[in-house]
C-alpha cells in the first residue's frame, strides 16, 4: 500500500491541484493497486467529458425551449402591438403570462429596466442572455425600430409573418431528421429480433453437425 | 426455482402492479411475464424484464398523454372562435367567455367550464384563463388571458387581439400537423417492432433457456426494446 502512495501523491501534484477532494481518486489507487491506479487515471477524465456532455444537452435543451416559445412570443407581440403598448412594456407583460427559459430572460429584461438600464441596453442584455440565431435577429430588429421611434405596432405587424415562417422553418429542419432517427432505432430492433430467432437455430444446426 | 427468486420476482410483480395503477393488458401481462422470466431464467433477467416493460408501459402513457393534449390545443380554438365572432354583439369579454361555452367540445368543456367557475369565484377572467391553461398545458388559453388583459387594459376590442390569436393559433396547428404526419409514421413502426422484440425476448427468457449467446441476445433485446420506443417518444414534434 505504501509503494502506491507513492504514484498517488505524484499524481495529485503533478495534477496540479491543491484541494484535498482531488487526492481520493489517487487514495483509491492505492488501496486498489494497478487496475485502480488505471481507473483513477481514467475517472477524472470521463468524468469531465460527461459534465461536459450534460452541460451541452442541458444548453440545447434550453435553446430548444426557447425556439418552441418563440411563436408564442411573437402572438403577444402582435397583440400588444394591436393594444399600442411599447416594445419594453409588451416584452415584460409576455414574461408573466409564459414559462420556461424564454420568460425568465424575459423577467431579467424587466428587472434590469427597473434598475435604471436604457431599453436598448437591457434589450442587448436579453440578446446576449438568450443567444440563439433566431432571438438574436428578433430582439436586433425590435432594437433597431425601438431606436428609430417606430412604434411596435409597425414593427411587429411588417416582421411578424417572416419571423413566425422562419421559426416554422427551423421547426421542420428539426424534424426532417426524426425518420432517419426511427428507422436506425428500427434496423437495429429488426437486427435483434433475427438474431433472437435465428441464434437458437443456428446453435442447434451446429450441434446436429 | 429457489425460495428468494419466488419472492423476489413477487416483489417485482407487485412492484409493477403498484407503479401502473392499472392499465389494461399491461396491468396483468406485465407481472406475469416479469414473474415467468425471474422464475425461469434469474433474478437479474426478470429485474431487466420488469425495467424494460415499465419503460415500454411509458412509452404508452406518455403517447396517451401527448394525443389529449393535442386534441384539447385543437378543441380550445373552437370557443375562441366563437368569442371572436360574438366579441361584436356583447360589450364584455367575460360574456363572450360565457357564450363561447356551448362552443366547446367534450374534451375542453370541463376545462373552459373551470375557467369560467375560477372567474365567477371572483379571479379576473384573465388570471381564470392563465391560471387553467398553465395548470392543463394549454397555451392557447393562456394567450386567451393575455388577449383579455390587454383589451381591459387599454380599451381596444377584444376581436382585434383575437384575430391575432386565431391567425397564429391556426398556423401552429397547421405546422405541427404536418410535423407529426411526417414522423409519427416512423415512429410507430419502431415502437411496433420494440413491442414484438420486447414480447419475443420475454418468451424467450421464459423458456428458461441456459446463460449462453441466446440469454445475451435476449438481454440486450429486451433493454433496446424497453428503451428506444420512451427515448425516441421524447423526440417526437
Amino acid at each position: 500500500m505504501t509503494l502506491w502512495m507513492l504514484p498517488a501523491a505524484i499524481g495529485a501534484w503533478a495534477a496540479g491541484k491543491r484541494d484535498l477532494k482531488h487526492l481520493l481518486p489517487y487514495t483509491i489507487a492505492a488501496l486498489w493497486g494497478p487496475l485502480g491506479l488505471c481507473l483513477a487515471a481514467v475517472a477524472p477524465l470521463a468524468a469531465r467529458t460527461a459534465v461536459g456532455v450534460l452541460h451541452r444537452l442541458e444548453a440545447s435543451a434550453a435553446g430548444d425551449a426557447v425556439r418552441r416559445s418563440v411563436p408564442i412570443l411573437l402572438t403577444d407581440l402582435g397583440m400588444a402591438a394591436e393594444a399600442g403598448q411599447p416594445l419594453h412594456t409588451a416584452l415584460r407583460d409576455a414574461a408573466d403570462y409564459g414559462d420556461g427559459p424564454l420568460a425568465d430572460a424575459l423577467r431579467r429584461f424587466g428587472e434590469h429596466v427597473d434598475s435604471g438600464s436604457s431599453v436598448a441596453q437591457a434589450l442587448e442584455h436579453l440578446r446576449r442572455d438568450l443567444s440563439t440565431q433566431q432571438t438574436d435577429r428578433l430582439i436586433g430588429l425590435l432594437s433597431r425600430d425601438a431606436q428609430l421611434g417606430l412604434p411596435l405596432a409597425a414593427s411587429v405587424s411588417r416582421y411578424r409573418r417572416n419571423w413566425l415562417s422562419e421559426a416554422r422553418r427551423d421547426a421542420d429542419r428539426t424534424v426532417a431528421y426524426l425518420p432517419y432517427v426511427f428507422t436506425a432505432m428500427a434496423g437495429l430492433l429488426l437486427l435483434e429480433g433475427v438474431a433472437l430467432l435465428a441464434v437458437p437455430w443456428l446453435v442447434s444446426l451446429w450441434r446436429t453437425f | 426455482m429457489t425460495l428468494p427468486a419466488v419472492v423476489a420476482a413477487w416483489a417485482f410483480m407487485l412492484a409493477q402492479w403498484r407503479v401502473q395503477g392499472g392499465r389494461g393488458v399491461l396491468l396483468i401481462a406485465a407481472p406475469l411475464a416479469t414473474f415467468l422470466v425471474a422464475s425461469r431464467s434469474g433474478l437479474l433477467s426478470g429485474a431487466i424484464a420488469a425495467v424494460s416493460l415499465r419503460l415500454f408501459e411509458q412509452t404508452l402513457s406518455l403517447l396517451a398523454k401527448r394525443r389529449r393534449l393535442e386534441r384539447l390545443r385543437d378543441a380550445a380554438e373552437e370557443p375562441i372562435q366563437a368569442m371572436f365572432e360574438q366579441a361584436s354583439l356583447f360589450g364584455s369579454a367575460e360574456l363572450c367567455a360565457l357564450a363561447a361555452l356551448p362552443a366547446c367540445g367534450p374534451r375542453l368543456r370541463p376545462v373552459w367550464q373551470r375557467a369560467l367557475a375560477e372567474w365567477l369565484r371572483g379571479s379576473a377572467s384573465e388570471e381564470a384563463f392563465r391560471t387553467v391553461g398553465r395548470s392543463e398545458g394549454l397555451p392557447l388559453l393562456v394567450q386567451l388571458g393575455r388577449a383579455l388583459s390587454l383589451s381591459r387594459r387599454s380599451g381596444t376590442p377584444l376581436a382585434r387581439h383575437l384575430a391575432v390569436l386565431l391567425e397564429d393559433a391556426a398556423e401552429e396547428r397547421r405546422r405541427r400537423h404536418e410535423a407529426g404526419a411526417q414522423t409519427f409514421p416512423f415512429f410507430a413502426v419502431t415502437a411496433g417492432l420494440a413491442g414484438v422484440v420486447l414480447l419475443g425476448s420475454v418468451w424467450v427468457l421464459a423458456q428458461g433457456q441456459g446463460v449462453g449467446l441466446t440469454y445475451w441476445i435476449a438481454i440486450a433485446a429486451l433493454l433496446t426494446s424497453g428503451s428506444i420506443p420512451l427515448a425516441t417518444a421524447q423526440l417526437l414534434p
